[in-house]
């Protein structure tokens, strides 16, 4: 069951690889083939990849999000959902394809290579369904917030090159901040849940709510910097760029949450060592 | 000159009430705690790891006292942290207050209606059936059904809904003040602490108990007095090494002598609340339990709390012995007794390494050393101005002479130990049982609740926060050859992309509703 797991982790990844093969393909030379061959490779993908962590659950015995690399692996399912299903299939953007693939492939690619494990029991200190709770809701808000911020960098290309000329293969500037805002919003407000639902999982644990642990403190820092994004968005001379900027700054701080925490910084949610 | 000063006074007071409220404002604030934050969790701080944060003064001297003065070392016990935070909260009270006032103000005033309606950013025109008052009524049925407030006044009708985002918005911030509020309490009156009992023992809350542990409320913290007993251990593991569960029973009475006793589990997850506090389970570990006898009275009897070392690379922690230390101030010279106990005697097999995780045919070696104590009191041993006289090996049940190091007695015979030879024993130790301990996270937080409670409201008031937006929407029917023209109009201030499929049904809905007299 757990080669089986693996198999179809290493099936979505190469899917993945080809989807954002394809609709880098679509975006230079605009054939509608590539881009139904994106989305078909999207979607085989994310078939293969939601049955890998189906088959890591069954082979460990438990839901399949327990340490790095199940979560990098129900990450990518999700951002790959979310995708197709808000960017391709709600709004009918078929450009952006590329660029969340990229994103997708780069989290499962650290995964397989850095992260990987066999199929594992729990620690007790993470036996509780608190842990169903506050591990995914991060997942899918890492995800929401990561499509934002892929989106956001498109923004400020699209809207540089707007300056110049009006036109090209990417949506509008407006329509491409738009968008991002709407992914960074839901992201915002999952992760704000995450974080109150790991300090009440905190509580019931280790007997404090909050104790400015490096995890916490980043999943803190990252939480002030997008609703520093939102503020920017409501304030005159920060709409736009600079919002954007503040946005990937967010970016950045959730990188280190997610993968510079748990490796590097010891704590109490380290898996480093 | 004294009226002209108190206007300027005045004007920038104004000025700084003004800058403070403004939404600039906390979004710097904002970025300001973000960066103040990056620095409480890239070094180590004191709250959390002292040693971290001793080693790092040692390793790097300048660096360390640079930081140290900066107060980089517990970031966010500081005082410019607290400043930030402090600034910040007073930004947000002085935005909420009149946001709120304007929002109750709004709440209160009826929909107001449009004088020309072509010019809003939706317009529809249609032809219906029903007569001017008619297709008004209904238009306000049909807007009253989806949560409009409407003000119709015969053949004009004005409707308002959404005011739930900016109340959201409202919800959301004022929560944040009672999150404050919630912390500011548990803080100030409860403490937090762990407690170490040994199986048989009883511990008791009281300040004097934590072992150093203990970090009390700021104000005051009245300690419970509860007593926890334990009565047993356990801790399973599977197979490969990888702890299952761990749990503590314990018999738990308050300090009232009619109180009733409750005997229950702690285990890691599942934590027990009694009285005012709550106990979590912590952590273990192994206790030797010895008895030292001089000139055959006992100086020494109970169970030497153990701990460990961290375990060099490659070795799994699992492994490692267990080390403590019995102190016998009262002899002439002092002794002290280093001991280093294996709970898993099989690790003397040479069979690959053993975890220590059951009991086993345990082990201890033990090392005897005279001098002069210094401190007696502290738990760890200054051997500076004492000497190493002898050291040995003992098993369960088996008796040392600690003068000679050797061994007296034992329950079978003791192969390699060596056995003393002839002779009256002065100091002897044996090594009568081995139990466990249970470490305990104790903690009184009368704030618990009311953070909870702000959590919940947070989240409450953030999705209609970011999900709904103020709309508007008049009607206006007047009567014409071949029927009534009714004109929609309608405006939404936020997600507008949103409303125009809303709009949409909303000008259909109102046309079939007004198509046929209501009869």
């Amino acid at each position: 069951m757990a080669e089986w797991s693996r198999r179809l982790f290493d099936i979505a990844l190469f899917s993945y690889v080809g989807a954002m093969a394809a609709s880098f393909a679509f975006l230079a030379f605009r054939r509608k083939p590539l881009a139904l061959g994106s989305t078909a490779l999207g979607v085989v993908g994310l078939a293969a990849n939601v049955v890998s962590i189906v088959t890591r659950g069954l082979a460990a015995g438990r839901t399949p999000w327990g340490n790095m690399y199940e979560y990098s692996s129900l990450l990518a399912a999700f951002a790959v959902l979310a995708y197709l299903v808000v960017v391709e299939l709600r709004a009918r953007v078929r450009t952006l394809g590329g660029f969340v693939y990229a994103f997708v492939v780069f989290t499962m690619a650290m995964a397989v290579s850095f992260f990987y494990v066999g199929p594992q029991d729990l620690l007790p200190a993470l036996n509780s369904y608190w842990r169903q709770i506050h591990v995914t809701s991060m997942i899918v808000a890492s995800s929401l917030l990561g499509i934002g911020c892929v989106i956001t960098v498109l923004f400020l290309v699209k809207d540089r090159s707007e300056k110049r000329s009006a036109g090209g293969a990417l949506p509008a500037a407006a329509s491409l901040d738009l968008m991002a805002h709407r992914f960074i919003a839901f992201g915002f407000a999952i992760w704000t849940f995450g974080v109150l639902c790991g300090a009440i999982w905190a509580q019931q644990a280790w007997g404090r709510y909050w104790g400015w642990d490096p995890k916490e403190t980043w999943s803190f820092i990252t939480w002030v910097i997008f609703a520093g994004y939102l503020h920017a968005r409501a304030t005159s001379g920060w709409k736009g760029r600079r919002a954007a900027v503040v946005a990937l700054v967010g970016a950045v701080c959730l990188f280190v949450t997610y993968y510079a925490v748990n490796l590097w910084i010891a704590g109490l949610h380290s898996y480093a060592k | 000159m004294a009226s002209g000063q108190s206007y300027t006074m005045r004007q920038s007071l104004a000025l700084v009430w003004r800058t403070l409220r403004s939404m600039r404002t906390a979004l710097i604030l904002l970025l300001l705690l973000a960066l103040a934050s990056v620095g409480g969790s890239l070094l180590p701080q004191v709250p959390n790891t002292p040693e971290r944060v001793a080693r790092y003064l040692v390793d790097h001297p300048f660096w360390g006292d640079l930081f140290r003065r900066a107060g980089l070392f517990d970031v966010f016990g500081s005082w410019w942290f607290g400043l930030i935070v402090t600034l910040l909260f007073i930004s947000l009270v002085a935005c909420l207050i009149p946001r709120t006032r304007a929002l109750v103000r709004a709440l209160r005033q009826r929909p107001v209606q449009a004088a020309e309606l072509d010019s809003l950013p939706h317009y529809a025109e249609r032809s219906v059936g029903a007569s001017p008052e008619q297709v008004v009524g209904a238009a306000s049925a049909v807007l009253r059904r989806r949560f409009f407030r409407v003000e119709a006044e015969g053949t004009a009708l004005a409707a308002e809904k959404g005011s739930l985002r900016e109340a959201g918005s409202l919800l959301f911030h004022w929560a944040f003040i009672l999150l404050l509020a919630g912390v500011i309490v548990g803080k100030g009156t409860g403490y937090s602490g762990r407690a170490t009992v040994v199986e048989g023992q009883t511990w008791v809350d009281a300040p004097a108990n934590y072992d150093g542990t203990l970090r009390p409320g700021r104000w005051s913290s009245e300690h419970s007095g509860v007593a926890i007993e334990l009565l047993e251990f356990r801790n399973d593991f599977r197979e490969s090494g990888v702890p299952m569960d761990f749990v503590s029973q314990v018999e738990l009475s308050g300090p009232d002598p009619g109180s009733e006793a409750v005997t229950t589990e702690v285990r890691v997850n599942g934590p027990v609340r009694f009285g005012p506090i709550r106990i979590f389970q912590y952590g273990f570990g192994w206790a030797p339990v010895l008895r030292v006898e001089s000139g055959g009275e006992a100086i020494f009897d109970g169970p030497v709390v153990m701990g460990q070392v961290r375990a060099p690379d490659g070795v799994s922690q699992l492994a490692m012995p267990w080390l403590g230390v019995v102190k016998l101030p009262s002899e002439t010279p002092q002794v002290a007794v280093s001991l280093e106990l294996w709970p898993d005697g099989r690790a003397f097999l040479g069979d690959g390494t053993v975890p220590m995780t059951t009991e086993f045919a345990p082990v201890m070696r033990y090392s005897v050393w005279e001098g002069d104590l210094g401190a007696p009191s502290l738990g760890s041993l200054d051997t500076r101005l004492m000497e190493e006289t002898g050291s040995g090996l003992l098993a369960g049940g088996w008796w040392a002479d600690l003068r000679r190091a050797c061994v007296l007695s034992g329950p079978e015979a003791p192969g390699d130990a060596a056995l003393c030879a002839e002779g009256t024993p002065r100091l002897t130790m044996g090594f009568t049982d081995v139990r466990r301990y249970s470490v305990f996270q104790v903690s009184k937080d009368a704030g618990v609740p009311v953070v909870l409670a702000a959590a919940i409201l947070l989240l409450l008031g953030l999705m209609p926060a970011l999900y709904t937006s103020r709309r508007k929407v008049w009607v206006r029917a007047r009567a014409g050859e071949g029927g009534t023209t009714v004109e929609v109009g309608g405006s939404a201030l936020q997600r507008k992309a949103q409303f125009e499929n809303e709009f949409a049904a909303l000008v259909d809905a109102i046309v079939t509703a007004g198509r046929a007299p209501d009869g």
